[in-house]
């Protein structure tokens, strides 16, 4: 061993890099500046910018906004911004486990009836709020709704026999349950036509009327979410050579798919239960890191995180913008950026096979 | 307790029992070879040993523990799989492949050590791999990627290898130099080796002993000379066969062409008549 001691180690392996990582965090926080810059209220780019560098520790820079811009700076653009940083960076990470437990490069948060459940509670809590219990709150109804739906598609995909408890099993599942609870939802919805505008504008998905109360009730569950996605990265990259060879290399391929789906789900349902349904954004951003930095879910979970906050956030940027002072719904924008920035992606940088 | 124990063991697969009370014995740095014909449960009883299919009956010990109460990670780190079709998947590099072996020895952040390091190096030069561990396994030529599933069953540093069927993707040249570098790598870190094979020569000339299979049974069990006969290759394989050995090569089986001698006498018959 002595001798190996002393020879370099040129096993080439997947790292993030900290030149990866800085880049999409001076990203993250570039957008994230711009998200507090831009706004109908017009505030001085200057005294924004001395606000802020007021705030950091050891710093202290005079800024004149008054005491209303201070409100609209503090209380309005930044919980937006960092929500949805932190929606677009559950959203990514959540879609690249996804991925990787199942396999399948279509595989995204919704999958086993996270969207379909959530849905479903957040048109329940519509409902009663028109039936005389105006103060039924929905973002916990629809956090409740997502986990059933997807605790539903994983108790049913476990009733068929040992040996064919597959992946495609619980995927098949999931399609079933998310059917099953989008037809409850749509005849909820379709008995009580008055709550129909209220029901879909939450479907589309929005971050209008954040304040830090929201943030702080989700951010526990989110970070659970990333910290349990980042401890299993590695645990991801070696599913990629299938259930059988995992478990001869030492994992168990339930056990890991299993706690992966419980953090992805956690994390999923408590975006959606803040934000709706905000689409595309847990397939694009991850396909797009691991188009631009390769295979490895060591590369693609940490900077799914960074550049779904990124993402996120810049696209509620230009839906907020682009009809001022009316806004699009966010999941609009998504689709709308996301779908032609993604085959523009695919066309320049190769297969995804 | 030392080796490999198969005492009794039976599969059943749907409403097929693949495999039927096989008990069998692998000794430690021995080369055990499973032959068969097709569908004989060669497969399945390796699956079996290695803990990859439930089994109705009997037990698999290895060096004193009863495999099926072992987890995962344990029984990683007592035996190595080269599977017979390894999924490679996309754009997976070599280094970090050949490093998914270390995944039993690893700590619950999944933190590769410089020894887990040196390991993976150790094997891929070993293999000849070394100037390719920057590449991607999807690039990789049939007998590379091969060698890159042996470093990877290597690097995970267990003292059984099993190998289903390594050379049925080979040609001549290289499952010859793929077998003589597991026999090599045997005898280095004194490895127990399990392994079904397709080739028959092959089976004779590397293996200590081999067990030959047929619908789901052990049914010969012995040094490579009292196992491959043509007798038995007639009544099991339907197989006509010589076995030639000579002190160079070992032994040989070459496969006879079926009904040569009497299509050759009617076709002299046939001139004859002209």
């Amino acid at each position: 061993m002595s001798v190996l001691h002393s020879l370099p180690v040129p096993v080439q392996r997947s790292r993030v890099g900290p030149r990866r990582l800085a880049l999409a965090l001076a990203l993250g926080v570039t957008v994230l500046g711009a998200a507090l810059l831009v706004g109908p209220a017009g505030l001085d780019t200057g005294e924004v910018m001395a606000a802020m560098l007021d705030r950091l520790p050891l710093v202290e820079v005079e800024s004149s906004l008054t005491e209303r811009e201070m409100t609209i700076l503090w209380e309005i653009r930044l919980p937006r911004a960092v929500m949805g940083a932190l929606v677009g960076a559950t959203l990514a990470s959540a879609g690249a486990a996804y991925q990787g437990v199942f396999r399948n490069p279509l595989a995204d948060p919704y999958l086993l009836g996270v969207a379909a459940g959530a849905g479903l509670g957040a048109t329940v809590a519509i409902l009663m709020r028109a039936r005389g219990f105006p103060s039924m709150p929905l973002a916990p109804l629809a956090f409740v709704g997502a986990v059933l739906g997807v605790a539903l598609s994983y108790g049913l995909s476990r009733t068929r026999g040992k040996e064919r408890r597959s992946a495609t099993t619980l995927v098949l599942a999931g399609v079933a349950v998310a059917s099953f609870l989008t037809a409850v939802q749509t005849f909820l919805q379709l008995t009580n036509v008055t709550t129909l505008r209220e029901v879909y504008s939450w479907i589309l998905g929005r971050l209008v009327t954040v304040g830090w109360g929201d943030l702080y009730a989700v951010l526990p569950y989110m970070m659970v979410s990333w910290l349990v996605l980042l401890v299993f990265r590695r645990a991801l990259d070696v599913m990629a050579v299938g259930d059988d060879e995992a478990a001869t290399l030492g994992l168990s391929p339930r056990m890991v798919r299993l706690i992966v789906v419980a953090a992805a789900t956690l994390g999923a349902a408590a975006a959606v239960s803040a934000s709706g349904l905000i689409a595309f954004v847990g397939i694009i951003v991850p396909h797009t890191v691991r188009l631009l930095a390769g295979w490895s879910y060591r590369v693609i979970i940490p900077l799914s995180l960074v550049m779904g906050g990124v993402f996120l956030t810049g696209a509620d940027l230009v839906a907020r913008t682009v009809v001022s002072p009316a806004e699009l719904p966010i999941g609009v924008v998504t689709a709308f950026l996301g779908g032609p920035f993604f085959l523009m992606v695919l066309r320049t940088s190769g297969d995804l096979e | 307790m030392n080796g490999l124990h198969v005492r009794n063991v039976s599969v059943v697969l749907g409403e097929a029992r693949v495999v039927d009370g096989v008990s069998l014995q692998v000794q430690p740095g021995e080369w055990l070879g499973l032959i068969g014909p097709n569908g004989a449960g060669k497969t399945t009883l390796l699956r079996a040993i290695t803990g990859a299919t439930d089994l109705e009956t009997g037990e698999v010990v290895y060096q004193g523990n009863s495999l099926s109460e072992l987890g995962a990670r344990q029984r990683a780190r007592l035996m190595a799989v080269v599977p017979q079709n390894p999924v490679v998947p996309w754009g997976m590099g070599v280094g970090d492949y050949v490093l998914l072996g270390r995944t039993s020895h690893l700590g619950w952040l999944g933190r590769e050590t410089r020894t887990d390091l040196e390991i993976a190096q150790h094997s891929l030069r070993a293999l000849g791999l070394e100037d390719l561990s920057g590449r991607r396994l999807d690039e990789l030529s049939g007998g590379e990627l091969q060698r890159a599933v042996l470093a990877r069953a290597l690097t995970q540093d267990a003292p059984m290898l099993v190998l289903d069927e390594p050379t049925s993707s080979l040609d001549i040249g290289h499952g010859q130099q793929l077998m003589e570098r597991v026999d090599r790598l045997r005898s280095e870190q004194r490895l127990t080796v399990i392994s079904a094979l397709h080739d028959l020569t092959l089976a004779a000339q590397f293996c200590d002993r081999l067990v030959m299979m047929s619908e789901g049974k052990a049914i010969l069990d012995g040094p490579p000379r009292s196992v491959i006969t043509e007798g038995s290759l007639l009544d099991h394989y339907g197989a006509q066969v010589r076995v030639i050995s000579g002190p160079e090569f070992g032994m040989v089986v070459i496969p006879l062409r079926t009904g040569y001698e009497a299509e050759e006498e009617r076709a002299t018959e046939v001139a004859g008549n002209l």
